[in-house]
């Protein structure tokens, strides 16, 4: 795809296990292995999978705030992977991440005014404090926060609040591309909606492009454009969210909707539960990673790795079952 | 209020409350810190005494300290307990105690701040590194403080003091040259802890240089800590610079310091005991004054700080 603003392709992350006095490397944790996908510029990607899955490290590793042991991300045409640390520090100013915890990702040491500022003084903004400190309050009010909380401590908020900070920060620089690690489910319900609204209002505008990282299928279902489904560091399904929501192909996909609390006490509908434990990405189980908890498990499928296919147009998924 | 107001609390409002402490002057600040933290207030006096002690102990000091009175000793030789012209009494040489526990406090604190000094100097930067960059130069630097803190201090200042002078400055090279890995270690425990938040991490996102991340972010939220253990090893080495002395491998005599006056006051504390009390009790004051100094610091050091 050449429109997409962000093109992820066979993204690896493997962690070396190492032991011994030697510190030999006896193996690797696989916690990205081969994710590929595209995100078109203003849409909202949507990534998703219980703890554990690679979600996180995806979007460290496109950030490279830890360094990818394998594949090609390009940005804008760019391989973000191949930069150099000068260059990827320019870059950095188009592609922003708002965290998971809204108590951990603010320095406890600088105001407000000095958390939002920052950015503008790395990347040399603007000329004068006076624009600086404009900006920053132009910043709040966009994340309907009170000017008057300039300079104040992180502490002194609420959860809700300081999240609203943290995408006032990585709104300073005028990204192209947030990356959103969960940036919600730290928060409490009443609060999420409100973060959530405001995320989708500042797409609308300022024209950004989301990778929504939640394990919370109703919240992404809410924002997103398109969804993928992670399943132990590789990708198993990727769909408009529409169709992935409707037609659910991967049986792994299946079960996480059939997780997902309807609110009508009347309905009825069948609960797939899902037998055993993650197994460990250190140790993946052979042929398809998800064969020994999958329903709908053939013996194909505890010996080769499904292929990643186009199953309806636009409706990805790796799984036997479709071939 | 008939209708309960289910606004977000974020909604900017024009009538929002100021809190109480954000028009008050400076003068008020202190008065509020003064009553919340009394005994840093006493560690700061104690300090500030000792520091003007030592600047104007040429002043203050009511006889010269090496002069050997012929007055200054009784008829038999002993020492003279405190009386109304030598306040603290004299020593064995019949030098005045006052004026030499007032001469003293210059060893001390000279010796307690650059010791502390070299340490952090040297431990801080190296801590950083360390902590942050870890894998190999972590293991390098941690083996060296290993090395540093297997060294038997005093034979390290034997050796130190064999080669050069025994000197007021290579007492406190000694002691802050074997102080830093200490501060190293603590430094590079809370950077170990700190690198892991998501500031940090944003921080880089935000595209900031490795400068700027070990300095401008981590430096000022591992400072607390720090600030109280460089506050405290104030205290400490003066107390090593008093065994040092006391020793014989110290300050050299007749140049008073705390340290020599213990040791010399100690073969006649049995009918001489103020020798040691005052010297003794000057050290207490001190060491016991930096340490509340420190640990009021790391209070006010604190932006959570509740009152």
């Amino acid at each position: 795809m050449t429109d997409a603003l962000l093109s992820v392709n066979d993204l690896k992350m493997h962690f070396p296990i190492r032991k011994g006095i030697l510190r030999r490397t006896v193996g690797y944790v696989r916690a990205v292995d081969g994710v590929s996908f595209d995100v078109k510029a203003g849409e909202t990607f949507g990534l998703v999978g219980e703890s554990g899955c690679g979600k996180t490290t995806t979007g460290r590793s496109i950030l490279r705030l830890i360094e990818p042991s394998g594949g090609q991300v390009f940005f804008n045409g760019k391989n973000v992977t191949k930069l150099s640390n000068v260059e990827m520090r320019k870059i950095r100013s188009e592609m922003q991440i708002v965290f998971q915890d809204p108590y951990g990702s603010l320095n406890p040491r600088y105001t407000v005014q000095q958390t939002l500022e920052e950015p503008m003084i790395i990347h040399n903004l603007y000329k004068s404090a006076a624009e600086r400190k404009k900006r920053a309050m132009e910043l709040l009010e966009v994340v309907g926060l009170s000017t008057s909380r300039m300079n104040r401590y992180p502490h002194e908020f609420s959860g809700g609040q300081r999240q609203r900070i943290g995408i006032a920060r990585a709104l300073a620089v005028n990204p192209k591309l947030i990356i959103a690690d969960e940036p919600v489910s730290a928060l409490d319900v009443s609060v999420q909606s409100q973060v959530l609204n405001l995320l989708d209002d500042l797409q609308k505008e300022f024209h950004l492009t989301y990778v929504f990282i939640a394990h919370d299928l109703s919240v992404v279902k809410h924002i997103s454009n398109r969804v993928g489904v992670m399943y132990l560091g590789k990708m198993v399904e990727l769909a408009e969210s529409d169709s992935l929501y409707e037609k659910p192909l991967h049986p792994y996909t299946q079960a996480l909707l059939s997780a997902v609390p309807i609110p009508n006490p009347e309905a009825k509908r069948e609960r797939i539960i899902l037998q055993g434990d993650l197994p460990s990405p250190a140790n993946p189980p052979s042929g398809c990673y998800f064969h020994p908890r999958c329903q709908s498990c053939m013996d194909i499928c505890k010996t080769t790795a499904p292929e990643w296919k186009e199953i309806e147009p636009g409706h990805f998924a790796a799984c036997h079952l479709y071939n | 209020m008939a209708e309960v107001n289910m606004q977000e609390p974020e909604t900017p409002t024009k009538l929002e409350v100021q809190l109480a402490y954000e028009g008050m002057k400076e003068s008020n600040k202190f008065l509020r810190l003064l009553k919340a933290y009394p005994l840093v207030f006493v560690g700061g006096i104690m300090v500030l005494a000792l520091v003007i002690i030592a600047v104007f102990a040429a002043k203050l000091a009511p006889f010269n300290p090496d002069t050997q009175f012929p007055n200054g000793l009784a008829l038999d030789g002993a020492p003279l307990p405190p009386g109304p012209i030598f306040r603290m009494g004299t020593d064995d040489l019949g030098r005045d105690v006052m004026s030499r526990v007032i001469w003293g406090s210059q060893v001390s604190l000279e010796v307690g701040l650059m010791a502390s000094l070299i340490s952090l100097f040297i431990g801080t930067p190296l801590g950083i590194i360390s902590g942050y960059y870890g894998k190999f130069v972590d293991t390098v630097i941690m083996r060296i403080t290993d090395v540093f803190l297997a060294f038997p201090f005093i034979l390290f200042v034997v050796a130190l003091v064999a080669v050069l002078k025994p000197s007021v400055s290579n007492v406190f090279i000694a002691i802050g040259v074997l102080g830093w890995p200490l501060t190293a270690r603590i430094v590079r425990g809370q950077v170990l802890a700190v690198k892991e938040f998501e500031y940090v991490q944003a921080a880089k996102a935000l595209g900031a240089g490795s400068f700027r991340i070990l300095f401008r972010i981590i430096l000022p939220n591992i400072m607390a800590p720090v600030i109280v253990l460089t506050t405290l090893n104030i205290g400490n080495n003066m107390l090593l610079e008093s065994v040092l002395s006391f020793l014989g491998i110290g300050v050299q005599p007749p140049t008073p310091s705390w340290g020599s006056m213990l040791a010399e006051g100690q073969a006649v504390f049995q009918y001489a005991p103020w020798l040691l009390y005052y010297p003794g009790f000057a050290l207490l004051l001190a060491v016991l004054g930096f340490n509340l100094l420190g640990d009021g610091l790391r209070e006010l050091f604190n932006p959570r700080r509740v009152r």
